[in-house]
């Protein structure tokens, strides 16, 4: 059992290593630079060398990557190359506002997809069915972007009640917070919804099917308690799956929401920081990013030995 | 008409008049911060304003209609059409965009009226010697820095060698200036200073300005030591009318009034009359206009496109439109074939239907460019340039044939940013027979590409040019630090030295029509568009000065 967590554990760093020598070498082989971006066509020859030579961008590839890992050994992460904060600082400011709406976003999807899937599953081939259904189907095919600039048309220009622009700390109020963040959670948090509905249904429907729901019925048990315990526990488990899995799509989707709705958080900065090839803050947010993945990851395979006894991994003899 | 000869004494200050001011314009060049690289461009004009008039009688201030009493103060919020404002630190900035916010937290020796005319600034006035080569400033006394210390002519001193010995991309406009420590730069005492130019520097004026100008926009020696260059370009101290109070780059820039601003209306009213301003970073298009309707935002510094339209069917909001100081072209690689060639360059920009084209990429904001010359540099300007590149397909197609380039193919260079011209640009191409795709990449890359010749087609020009000079200076002289057309031409390189060293104005925009008539004829660029400078705010914004690539916003008042 140890050597199987040192081993994942082992495993998790050769992927982040792995992550930050594409992530290095990658950047570094699209052409354009960003010194560019920082002088402006004016800057003379002579100046653009300089800061080239001030950002050690005039060094040979493999001098630089020794830097970089050392540096990142350290936990030395460098400054922005154009606003020269420091990349910790802005990710500090970044991640809250992320999280904020990612996980709002979540909420409110949760809270949208498991009614909705119980309700399509329950009242098959109903009105209520087919509104589930179709509200799916449109929350799936529109991205959150889409759904962003919908909502703010909607709640910002039209009705006048909420924010559009930029983001509240919480520390000003939990409810200009909440205000500022409702619409952009929203937006993710409905194509997340969507997918999640479509398989608390289809899951729900193959479970009420199930022959221990008619032994259920057949002994009488009342039809509230036969769905939300016999039914419902049975069905939650491929949701819980999929809404894990589909916490990738609400991540990706606040990449584009923090745009239409102007909010430095971890995607508009690394969009950003892509286009001015701004090296230290894309490489670091991308290993922020996939630290994240990587120890969920972790905890989940750890999670399954310790909850499942039947869940063995290799290299044990049984 | 009189003869407008620039003497010394028609550039001593404090107000040139128009006419001299735009021949001044001219050989310094506001222009191009070309590229404007990322964050939208940053071209703008006029536009619908306070009545400001810089009379001839020496008033140092603009004259701007003073707010009701009741209606001072507040706090104006304002959107950038940008990801987020990187430097505000003025020598460094080559984003117009960016120079926009760093005027209303710095000052020049010198600014910009409405019109283009030259006004004081720090300097209160100014005396030109030694056949113009000489500029003595009379400094304001009493001004101090957001952070308390004074200001002195060695501020002066300071920044203009700051500017030069860090090589900022501000430095070139000062490359006539005497070394600083050799006699360019005199401190007299503490309020008065003398800059000394190795030859007659006319458009000295232009460089010294606020905003755009750049080079001597003073900055605090105290401030730069204190907080390092890094956060200087952060949270700036500076001399103007309002005050960094926070910024979170790329969330929230935070401005207050500065209660010891010098400058004041013509009631005697402390200048600026808001309290301050937030200013939010708003790049995506259908957001800024969005959040300008639902009344999150005031003012929006730029109006993206395609949501014209939108702006102006908003009964909130009013649009702000001037002619743009700019010209753009379709920049062809000469040494990639069949560029090489003249006849081919011509009949490719016959093939191009101009007014089709501004109406496809521009949703018809922009005019129609015959050359470079835009319409705003009005003494310069002529409605009867020479028609050689008018649109006439079928004699294109026929030139095209009769080089042999007829069907070639070629790709356009383009940026997200200039996607949509690109697009409007190969469905000319490509009507005329020629066989045209679009390559786009992030501008990084295109930069590069660019600057070292490797591309076909691209459309290229100035973002602001209140002058001719500067653009024309940069793109056209055969080692030019822009002419990646790699144009070599003795003549038009001959003219551009000529129409710098000379000073009488009817001669100067006489050597420059030459000049542009050659530039038409040999077609560097097939001249396109000069794009209008947009801007919106909502009606209960009042007293905005809408002045060339600025965004002043000391004279702004809410009215609720």
């Amino acid at each position: 059992m140890w050597r199987y967590i040192v081993k994942r554990i082992g495993h998790a760093i050769f992927v982040m290593w792995l992550v930050a020598t594409t992530v290095f070498f990658g950047l570094r082989a699209i052409p354009g630079g960003p010194v560019r971006s920082m002088l402006g066509q004016e800057a003379t020859p002579e100046a653009v060398a300089s800061l080239r030579a001030e950002l050690g961008l005039d060094q040979p590839l493999p001098v630089q990557y020794g830097d970089f890992l050392t540096d990142l050994l350290a936990l030395d992460l460098g400054r922005s190359i154009t606003s020269n904060e420091q990349v910790v600082t802005i990710l500090v400011d970044a991640a809250p506002r992320t999280f904020a709406i990612a996980g709002v976003g979540v909420a409110l999807g949760l809270a949208v997809a498991i009614p909705a899937g119980v309700i399509g599953a329950t009242r098959r081939n109903e009105p209520a069915d087919y509104a589930a259904t179709l509200a799916a189907f449109l929350g799936i095919s529109m991205p959150a972007f889409f759904v962003g600039i919908l909502l703010a048309i909607l709640f910002g220009v039209y009705l006048n009640v909420l924010p559009i622009v930029g983001y509240t700390p919480m520390s000003a109020g939990v409810v200009p917070w909440l205000q500022s963040i409702i619409l952009p959670a929203t937006a993710v948090g409905l194509p997340y919804a969507a997918g999640v509905t479509r398989m608390m249904r289809s899951s729900l429907i193959e479970t009420l099917d199930e022959g221990y729901m008619r032994t259920a019925v057949a002994k009488g048990v009342g039809s509230r308690v036969r769905l939300y315990k016999h039914a419902m526990q049975n069905a939650l488990i491929p949701v819980v799956t999929i809404a894990g899995i589909q916490l990738a799509i609400v991540l990706g989707g606040t990449v584009t929401v923090e745009i239409v709705f102007s909010i430095q958080g971890l995607g508009r900065v690394l969009v950003n920081s892509i286009l001015e090839r701004n090296y230290p803050v894309t490489q670091v947010t991308i290993l922020l990013i996939s630290g994240i993945f990587v120890s969920m990851n972790l905890i989940v395979d750890l999670a399954y030995t310790a909850l499942d006894p039947r869940i063995r991994y290799g290299g044990e003899s049984a | 008409m009189a003869s407008d000869e620039i003497t010394d004494e028609a550039l001593s200050g404090p107000v040139v008049d128009r006419r001299t001011t735009t021949a001044l314009l001219g050989a310094a060049g506001l222009g191009a911060l070309a590229g404007c690289t990322s964050g939208g461009g940053g071209d703008d004009g006029g536009g619908e304003a306070t009545d400001t008039a810089a009379d001839d009688s020496g008033g140092e201030t603009e004259e701007t209609t003073a707010p009701p009493e009741d209606k001072q103060g507040g706090r104006l919020q304002a959107g950038w059409f940008t990801g987020s404002v990187d430097s505000l630190d003025p020598p460094y900035i080559s984003v117009g965009q960016y120079f926009q916010v760093a005027a209303n937290i710095f000052n020049g020796l010198v600014t910009l009226n409405q019109d283009l005319t030259v006004r004081g600034d720090l300097a209160k006035d100014w005396e030109v010697t030694n056949n113009g080569s000489t500029f003595t400033f009379d400094l304001r006394e009493g001004v101090t820095f957001h952070n308390g210390s004074e200001f002195t002519a060695e501020d002066v001193r300071y920044t203009i060698n700051r500017t030069i010995s860090e090589e900022t991309p501000a430095a070139p406009k000062l490359s006539t200036l005497q070394p600083v420590d050799d006699g360019g730069v005199v401190v007299e005492d503490d309020y008065t200073v003398t800059l000394n130019f190795e030859q007659a520097m006319a458009p000295a004026l232009i460089y010294l300005t606020r905003g755009p100008g750049r080079a001597a926009t003073i900055v605090s020696k105290d401030a730069i030591e204190e907080m390092g260059r890094e956060q200087y370009a952060v949270t700036p101290v500076g001399t103007g009318p309002f005050e960094v109070e926070s910024h979170e780059v790329g969330s929230e820039l935070r401005l207050t009034a500065y209660d010891d601003y010098f400058e004041t209306d013509d009631d005697g009213n402390a200048l600026p009359y808001l309290d301050g301003v937030t200013i939010t970073p708003i790049p995506e298009p259908a957001s800024i206009v969005n959040a300008l309707q639902s009344g999150d935002i005031h003012l929006a510094n730029l109006i993206p496109l395609q949501n014209v339209t939108q702006v102006e069917d908003a009964s909130s909001v009013t649009k702000l439109e001037a002619p743009g100081v700019n010209w753009y072209g379709l920049a062809m690689n000469q040494d990639r074939e069949p560029f090489g060639s003249r006849e081919v360059r011509m009949a490719i920009a016959k093939c191009i239907d101009t007014d089709a084209f501004i109406e496809t990429a521009y949703f018809g904001n922009a005019l129609t460019a015959k050359g470079p010359i835009n319409k705003a540099t009005n003494w310069v300007w002529r409605d009867d340039k020479p028609n050689d590149q008018a649109f006439d397909r079928e004699e294109g197609m026929t030139m095209l044939s009769d080089a042999g380039a007829d069907g070639a193919s070629f790709s356009i260079l383009t940026t997200q940013s200039s996607l949509r011209q690109a697009q409007a640009m190969r469905q000319q191409l490509n009507r005329s027979g020629l066989n045209v795709d679009i390559e786009q990449v992030t501008s990084s890359t295109y930069w590069a590409r660019y600057e070292e010749g490797d591309y076909d087609v691209t459309i290229s020009g100035s973002v602001g040019d209140p002058d001719p000079d500067q653009s024309l200076w940069n793109f056209y002289r055969k080692d030019g630090p822009w002419n990646w057309v790699n144009y070599q031409s003795d003549d038009v390189h001959q003219l551009l030295e000529d129409q710098r060293r000379e000073l009488d104005r009817e001669e100067r925009a006489s050597i420059l029509q030459e000049l542009e008539d050659q530039l038409i004829s040999d077609v560097p660029h097939a001249y396109l568009s000069h794009q209008s400078d947009l801007a919106a705010r909502r009606n209960e914004v009042q007293g905005f000065t809408h002045i060339p690539f600025m965004r002043p916003l000391e004279t702004v008042y809410l009215n609720d």
